[in-house]
């Protein structure tokens, strides 16, 4: 069995009034145990939406989500969907509930009724596991987005939930802060076996996930592994940006260049161009 | 800028620091009602003393348990003023008349009392703040009101209000900043013109300050049910105050000084008092 | 108009513990019709720099000048020089506050004492220049449009006091690839009516693409200033800075390590295109 399944899920916010929108329309898809999927689209593409349903926070309007045999309607289920699902939103800020960071990440172990010295071993394995344990005594304010992102992460790392969802976490962050989001995402899933679900645009990040779904307009464009990269064109019109190896791959070929289609990692590029130029 | 989030929290290590928020909190309380009993010098010259001894202990410089005094030096003033000049005495003390004003020994002795008081009033609770972080305090407050839950009382929502108001401050106040920079960039006008004009002249701060406030609301309320939060029902904690025997001394100390005073007040055995005890 | 910034100093909370100095005798000159780029982490110092050019920041030390204009004196014609420096806020959208969309972009001009059909011109004609139509959106809340849009009104809320210089501090911050690419050809066909651009990125491809000049800057020094190509062709200094390559550059840097003679610091993809067309029809 998947630990998430959407099954034909359609959601519209403001249903029943004048603003009724419609955000996904009928939406497949399903993540087993341990993989590493990257959900991308433009913005308004319905992706914050797919987070919200994951773990109940929103209900869809038709259609079901499934997490680990759970139907997030069922409200008797909510809070053991919460334990398995952990999100982690966008803006850093907005997430924290203490002034402390230690107090911080207790917070969700704190919820769910642990012992005290529980908590605070899941506190500090979680603060560890993000590269933090050193702040933990003192305050988010003067932290870095990526710093206070990470504690957000170990906010949610502390209840153990079987799958993480990043939604967006790294879009306000500058490049040194994404780096560091990747690199602990990358480890828990790789050493943790915390299956990841990370939304987002950038999709140099995409192209670490072991597989790729593409929304637009609430609906699943493409779902699949590397070789969607080869439908550049696709990618394009669904308001995407190609990996930048990809790009000049595909300019290359459109100019008679004999070069394979769905290169996507600059050290493939730079290979299949050095063979080329032992050719002639 | 500084943290806001840690009040004026003053940050060393002491034995005062140490305590558990609530024995400071019941100490203050204590403190406070021992305060209303006194009314001679004695009794006020031995709250003072103990008082000293305490911020002595707590390492925290006297000057900064003085600047509390600033913000009620005015009520203080006027206070002395009044309860001097209306202070309706014996005709055998006065010192001085004319026309209808009227001044007396004990009227002089009054006020001063009153005034000491206040002082000390004023400054038992601001060492309390100087050595509990508002957090800390949230919750020893939080732990006294437990009992309150009984008759309904929403103290769990009521701590967590207050602990979330002190987490935001910090983070309104930068938003607040960078808002007035960018209507400034706007050429708007803050420091001039009337009261009127000028509160006319924040709107465009404060709209823009509520409407990201409610948003910052929603957001947080989303990750906080992400983290599985339900109110007080079957949450437990990862910092379980402690009463250690320090504690307990201290508040033993305190009920001490508390039954000293009501001796002190009431004339060793007034008989009024002992009917009262039996 | 150009600015003129002679070893500014600037230290934030003087004489209290958090005392933090974050500019250190910064000397540079933006010329008029720039596309100046500032680029480093955050906290080296970018915003108080650029804060000082329409004085929302007061010179502590140092001189600047704005044209012939000098920002240091305590009094000075704070509208003016405001209203000639445009400043474009990261995350422009959170300072909309008015009824209407219109009001709100001409919330400027009437800060400037302007007529109310010289204001409602301006605000039209600044509207028009983000590409909104005026007469659909003039009189929308502006808290109901979407992401993009409220950016956009945004700007033209600075473009309607007609600066001559823009600034901007990361316009395409949250922004998805089809947005970030929009605000970017929206800045440069704004250019054509305020001819000076400055921009404070942390994306390097959008430095690379787009200034004639880049500003380096770290824990409030300036490392110099550069060409993009002659910056990026400087592996070890960026190294060093901890500052990330154009993806573009770091691609070419690989193809000339392996022997393909082609040019240093390329950062556009059409012109490494052509190199190696070049290099593999040779």
């Amino acid at each position: 069995m998947n630990l998430v399944e959407f099954q034909n899920v359609s959601f519209a916010y403001n249903k029943g009034y004048a603003s009724e929108t419609q955000a996904l329309d009928g939406v497949s898809f399903s993540v087993g145990e341990g993989e590493f999927v990257a959900l991308v689209g433009h913005n308004g593409s319905g992706k914050s939406t797919v987070a919200r349903l994951m773990n109940g926070l929103l209900e869809p309007t038709d259609g079901n989500v499934v997490i680990d045999g759970m139907e997030t309607t069922d409200r008797q289920k909510l809070f053991d969907i919460r334990k398995t699902v952990g999100v982690v939103f966008q803006n850093p800020d907005n997430q924290m509930v203490a002034s402390i960071i230690e107090d911080d990440v207790a917070f969700g172990p704190e919820n769910i009724g642990l012992d005290p010295t529980e908590i605070r071993e899941r506190v500090d394995w979680a603060l560890e596991c993000v590269g933090m344990s050193e702040h933990k005594k003192g305050t988010p304010f003067r932290l870095s987005g990526g710093q206070k992102q990470r504690i957000a992460i170990a906010g949610i790392l502390a209840l153990k939930p079987r799958v993480i969802v990043l939604d967006e976490s790294t879009a306000m962050l500058d490049p040194v802060g994404r780096e560091e989001i990747m690199n602990v995402v990358e480890k828990l899933n790789k050493e943790e076996k915390i299956t990841v679900v990370m939304i987002t645009h950038f999709m140099e990040e995409a192209l670490r996930a072991d597989r790729m779904i593409v929304l637009s307009g609430g609906k699943v464009l493409m779902d699949g592994g590397r070789e969607l990269f080869e439908r550049a064109d696709e990618l394009t019109a669904a308001g995407l940006d190609l990996p930048v190896a990809g790009d000049v791959a595909e300019r290359l070929r459109k100019d008679g260049v004999d070069l394979k289609a769905g290169i996507t990692e600059p050290d493939e590029l730079v290979e299949a161009l050095c063979q080329l130029k032992s050719r002639t | 800028m500084r943290d806001v989030s840690f009040g004026q929290y003053y940050p060393v290590s002491s034995p005062v620091h140490r305590l558990d928020p609530r024995t400071k909190l019941l100490a203050s309380i204590i403190y406070i009602v021992t305060l209303f009993f006194i009314n001679t010098f004695t009794g006020f010259g031995i709250m003072a003393l103990f008082l000293l001894i305490v911020v002595l202990l707590s390492r925290v410089p006297i000057g900064k348990v003085l600047r509390s005094v600033k913000a009620v030096l005015f009520l203080l003033i006027f206070t002395l003023i009044i309860s001097f000049f209306f202070y309706r005495g014996s005709p055998e003390n006065l010192i001085w008349e004319w026309g209808v004003i009227h001044l007396y020994w004990d009227g002089l002795w009054s006020s001063l009392k009153l005034c000491i008081r206040l002082l000390l009033l004023v400054m038992g609770p601001a060492l309390l703040t100087l050595t509990t972080t508002p957090v800390d305090l949230t919750n020893g407050l939080e732990s006294l009101l437990k009992p309150l839950a009984l008759i309904r009382l929403p103290v769990h929502t009521l701590a967590m209000i207050m602990s979330m108001a002190l987490r935001l401050i910090p983070t309104l106040m930068e938003e607040t900043d960078k808002i007035i920079s960018a209507q400034k960039a706007r050429c708007a006008e803050f420091e001039s013109g009337n009261i009127f004009k000028r509160a006319k002249a924040m709107l465009p701060v404060l709209i823009p300050l509520f409407v990201s406030s409610f948003r910052r609301a929603d957001e947080l309320a989303d990750a906080m049910d992400s983290r599985c939060y339900r109110g007080a029902k079957g949450r437990t904690r990862m910092k379980v105050l402690k009463m250690r025997v320090g504690d307990w001394l201290s508040l033993l100390f305190m009920a001490a000084l508390l039954t000293a005073m009501l001796f002190l007040r009431y004339n060793y055995f007034d008989w009024a008092f002992i009917a009262f005890l039996r | 108009m150009s600015i003129k910034v002679e070893n500014l100093k600037y230290v934030y909370s003087k004489k209290t513990p958090f005392e933090k100095v974050a500019l250190d005798g910064v000397t540079m000159e933006i010329e008029d019709g720039d596309f100046f780029g500032i680029i480093g982490h955050t906290g080296s110092g970018k915003s108080t720099l650029v804060t000082h050019f329409n004085a929302l920041t007061r010179v502590q030390s140092g001189k600047i000048y704005l044209g012939e204009t000098d920002l240091t004196p305590k009094k000075i014609d704070f509208k003016k020089v405001r209203s000639t420096v445009g400043m474009v806020f990261q995350y422009p959208e959170y300072q909309l506050f008015d009824k209407t969309v219109e009001d709100d972009v001409a919330f400027g001009c009437k800060n400037l004492g302007l007529s109310k059909e010289e204001c409602s011109q301006r605000a039209r004609q600044a509207i028009e220049l983000v590409g909104l139509d005026y007469e659909e959106i003039k009189d929308r809340s502006p808290f109901e449009l979407s992401g993009g849009q409220k950016r956009r009104v945004a700007l033209a809320g600075v473009l309607s006091m007609r600066p001559e210089i823009l600034v901007l501090d990361e316009p395409t911050a949250g922004l998805d690839p089809r947005g970030k690419r929009e605000i970017m050809e929206l800045i440069v066909s704004i250019r054509e009516s305020c001819p000076t651009t400055v921009m404070i990125s942390h994306n390097m491809d959008e430095v690379a693409g787009f200034c004639n000049k880049v500003a380096v800057m770290a824990e409030g020094k300036l490392y110099g200033v550069f060409s993009p190509s002659e910056l990026f062709s400087q592996k070890e200094l960026l190294e060093t800075l901890g500052l990330a390559m154009p993806k573009i550059t770091a691609l070419a840097e690989k193809l000339r390590e392996r022997g393909f003679d082609i040019a240093r610091g390329i950062v556009r993809p059409e012109v490494l295109v052509s190199e190696v067309e070049r290099v593999l029809s040779s």
